[in-house]
């Protein structure tokens, strides 16, 4: 938990450059805070939310709590300029993904993985050549089963940062498309591609877990 | 069938090899030339679009067309639905990741603290 070593001194503005007062008040109790007895339960409330969100981008819980100090700091100092237009948890959940995904980029030496050889196959004529296998079950049957979640987790984060971000932001937290493309710096069609394959590698990544159940 | 249209078909299974299955070639060339029959690579690109609600009517009927004649599509699109369902399935809700109750009170009272030394 690197940041909450360095949380206090970041925060004291250097002598002479006084950054403006953020106050915590206004986002506490736009949290439900009633007074400031109820800090700490809101407060650790929007970091566990935060860190859920935060966890799936950066795998670990450290990272991900460091990530939710990160952008809850971001919040309180932001909170002036939020319009309201969307529920202050669903503004905090946007600005989590970003400090998720500044954290990633950070750690961009992960090794991208081409994943090629989980995409479907065409011959010639235009036929699909790869069969798929899928049994009975539904989503929710699956996640019933022994390892299943743990699976699911394992093949999400099996496919490389390029794939597995943009499939986070979409599938999971449903950006709008624009978005995660403004996000990515990326054109919209740039952006669909890329999810079509992360879409497509997961699939194919799941199949063992879709085939179970087969009659 | 007219003369014509075996001339063609024969023509068509003749001229791509010996090393693709006669199925494959037969497939392919009703997907590629039936009217309201796309191939299962053309498919493959309207997928997304279709799974968004975003595919325009004319291809998404070619879409749903195809759906009903290729069983290996049918599956493919299914694994596809699927994956995407297992996925936001998992993170639903509060299963995963911390509780409340789970963030150390230390972290809690820093934060609170460096935002107060601010004001």
């Amino acid at each position: 938990m690197l940041f909450l070593n360095l949380l206090v001194p970041f925060l004291r503005a250097p002598a002479g450059h006084e950054a403006p007062a953020a106050d915590i008040a206004p986002l506490a109790r736009a949290l439900g805070a009633e007074s400031e007895a109820d800090y700490p339960r809101v407060v650790a409330e929007a970091l566990a939310r935060m860190a859920r969100v935060a966890e799936r981008y950066v795998g670990s819980r450290d990272d991900a709590f460091d990530c939710a100090q990160e952008a809850f700091i971001n919040a309180v100092n932001g909170y002036a300029a939020f319009e309201g237009r969307a529920a202050v948890t669903s503004w905090m959940h946007r600005i989590t993904i970003n400090c998720a995904l500044q954290h990633c980029r950070r750690g961009s030496a992960r090794r991208e993985v081409p994943i090629d050889d989980l995409l479907p196959q065409f011959d010639t004529e235009g036929i699909i050549e790869s069969s798929f296998r899928v049994g009975p079950d539904s989503a929710e049957e699956i996640l019933q089963r022994r390892d299943a979640r743990a699976t699911v987790r394992q093949a999400i984060a099996q496919l490389p940062d390029s794939h597995r971000l943009i499939l986070l932001m979409r599938d999971i937290d449903e950006m709008p498309m624009e978005e995660v493309a403004a996000t990515l710096e990326v054109t919209v069609n740039a952006a669909k591609v890329r999810l079509h394959r992360a879409r497509s590698a997961l699939r194919r990544l799941l199949e063992p877990l879709l085939a179970e159940g087969r009659l | 069938m007219s003369d014509p249209v075996v001339r063609f078909i024969l023509r068509q299974l003749r001229g791509h090899g010996p090393e693709r299955p006669l199925r494959h070639r037969l497939v392919g060339l009703i997907f590629r030339n039936w009217p309201g029959m796309i191939t299962c690579a053309r498919f493959e690109q309207f997928l997304l679009d279709y799974h968004e609600g975003e595919l325009p009517e004319p291809q998404r009927r070619l879409f749903e067309g195809h759906l009903q004649v290729c069983g290996l599509c049918r599956s493919s699109y299914e694994g596809y639905r699927r994956s995407i369902e297992l996925g936001q399935r998992l993170f639903a809700g509060e299963a995963d990741g911390p509780l409340p109750g789970e963030v150390p009170d230390e972290m809690v009272a820093a934060v609170i603290e460096a935002l107060r030394k601010r004001e």
